[in-house]
């Protein structure tokens, strides 16, 4: 009995370490970073600080996911990175050039699907892909991988409205995929869909993911998203909008969102977010934080400015 | 008035300033109005004069039509470019403005600009607006041409009407009314209704 007690004392050791060492302080990595962010801040007109130096490196084929609660400047991040709006201090560069506008080297997918209502799923495709210069015929055999690879065979020719919100943003993806951008930036791109849906749009672009190795920053307030989808996750906190944790995540792929060492994981993340909180604003919420949601007070800064219609062209 | 064709040439020979008059005003309306919605210089120089000038009822402008062009076919086209050109502006203009500020931005981060921004986002995405700019229009140079046509002599409806009454043939002035509106009725309820149907329902504004 007493050796059943301590080898259950020791597993229960063991566990805690794996988990522990499933989660790392993020590494610095060797060679040129395919995005650097530094020394980055913004200030809203409003005297809102949305970001305060943030410094980031992102590596070729890394998987980034940038987590926090609402306002703590994570979209303001990424629309800078899409070059969408210009941040009023430090340097953003993609392969070395600094970001002045947004480019299809760098494909900004949003939480709404943003298809263009009058074309057909193939048309969406084709018509940015003549933008790139594609021929009619290369054109139409990459539109037809692509929406294959998301899985939409046989709606090549439906028009956006005909499809469910969840068909959309594959499309949407697909899109993005199609053009085959150096950096892939999503905006919480799954936050709308119920959540049988967006488990399965993690499973596909997990997939998708592993046999690409694209280079994506991904912005959400999941935890559990952040963590079955992200080689890196980057935790911030908001007021002002900074960068809390860097970590690693070493969970094999692909990752189940029930693992139970990816539940414990998400348990530590969050954790470490109430107490940030905690340690910034005089009043704690006492409110528990449910789901897998960060907490966040809902009476914060809005968490993403629009840029100005038509910003850049 | 039928039998001797009379009715026939004059219905022709309207349409015809018409048609003249409105694809002018269209070709002329829809690319100024997406410029104006487009550009801020063009927003405050021109909006403001062309939502004053389209207080002005059309028909005033035959007299300065008349000093330019004298008593000629264009100064009449002239009236029914005048007419309709504004109206067709002001909702292109509109039309562009109500585009999803999302669909510009996503066209930003996709890489389409210029021509093509233009041509492919900018005007089909306008569409919807555009079509009830044109239906308005139209509306307005039928009226600009038949008070043009009564006021000056060169053949046409209007001319036919005022010949009506010249000799108090009250059946010719009332069958030539009825031929006027129902050219209109089914130009604006038959045509422009069943663009304007299709462009709403693969907009997906309008249920299938």
């Amino acid at each position: 009995m007493l050796t059943d007690l301590s080898r259950r004392v020791r597993e229960k050791i063991a566990d805690r370490f794996a988990v522990r060492n499933l989660l790392v302080p993020s590494r610095r990595r060797e060679g040129p970073a395919k995005i650097t962010v530094s020394q980055v801040r913004h200030a809203f007109r409003n005297e809102v600080v949305a970001l305060d130096d943030v410094n980031i490196d992102v590596h070729h084929g890394e998987f980034v996911c940038l987590l926090g609660p609402s306002g703590c400047g994570k979209s303001t991040l990424l629309y800078a990175l899409a070059g969408l709006m210009t941040p009023s201090g430090g340097n953003i560069t993609v392969d070395g050039v600094t970001v002045e506008r947004p480019g299809p080297d760098r494909v900004l997918m949003f939480q709404e699907p943003a298809l263009f209502p009058w074309l057909t799923v193939r048309q969406n495709l084709t018509f940015v892909l003549h933008a790139r210069g594609l021929t009619r015929r290369e054109a139409d055999e990459r539109a037809r991988i692509f929406i294959h690879r998301v899985r939409l065979d046989g709606f090549e020719d439906a028009l956006p409205h005909q499809l469910s919100g969840g068909m959309r943003q594959r499309v949407s993806l697909a899109r993005a995929l199609a053009l085959d951008p150096e950096v892939l930036l999503m905006d919480e791109p799954f936050a709308a869909l119920d959540a049988q849906t967006r488990s399965a749009m993690h499973d596909l672009l997990q997939s998708i993911w592993m046999r690409d190795r694209k280079t994506v920053v991904f912005v959400t307030h999941n935890v559990r998203e952040a963590l079955v989808l992200g080689d890196r996750v980057i935790v911030m906190a908001g007021r002002p909008g900074r960068v809390l944790q860097d970590l690693e995540v070493r969970l094999v792929r692909p990752r189940d969102p029930d693992d139970d060492n990816l539940v414990a994981l998400s348990r530590q993340i969050r954790d470490a977010l109430t107490r940030a909180q905690r340690a910034t604003t005089p009043m704690p919420g006492a409110k528990e934080p449910h789901d897998a949601e960060v907490p966040g007070p809902p009476d914060r800064i809005p968490s993403r400015t629009p840029p100005p219609v038509g910003a850049g062209f | 008035m039928a039998q001797d064709g009379r009715l026939w040439s004059a219905t022709t020979r309207s349409l015809g300033r018409l048609a003249q008059g409105y694809l002018l005003a269209a070709a002329i309306g829809v690319p100024l109005g997406v410029l104006t919605a487009r550009s801020n210089w063009m927003k405050v120089t021109f909006h403001p004069l062309v939502l004053g000038l389209q207080a002005l009822p059309s028909i005033c402008w035959l007299p300065l039509s008349i000093l330019w062009f004298g008593l000629s076919e264009q100064a009449i086209v002239f009236v029914v470019v005048m007419g309709s050109l504004l109206a067709i502006t002001i909702s292109a203009e509109d039309g562009v403005a109500s585009v999803d500020p999302l669909l510009l931005r996503a066209s930003g981060t996709l890489g389409i600009r210029g021509l093509r921004f233009y041509a492919g986002v900018l005007v089909p995405g306008a569409l919807p607006g555009i079509v009830t700019g044109l239906k308005l229009g139209w509306s307005f140079a039928w009226r600009a041409l038949m008070a043009g046509e009564l006021l000056f002599v060169a053949g046409g409806l209007g001319q036919l009407l005022q010949q009506g009454r010249e000799v108090l043939d009250a059946a010719q002035v009332m069958g030539v009314m009825v031929c006027i509106v129902v050219i209109g009725v089914v130009v604006d309820q038959v045509a422009f209704r069943i663009v304007e149907l299709k462009v709403r329902r693969r907009w997906g504004l309008a249920e299938a």
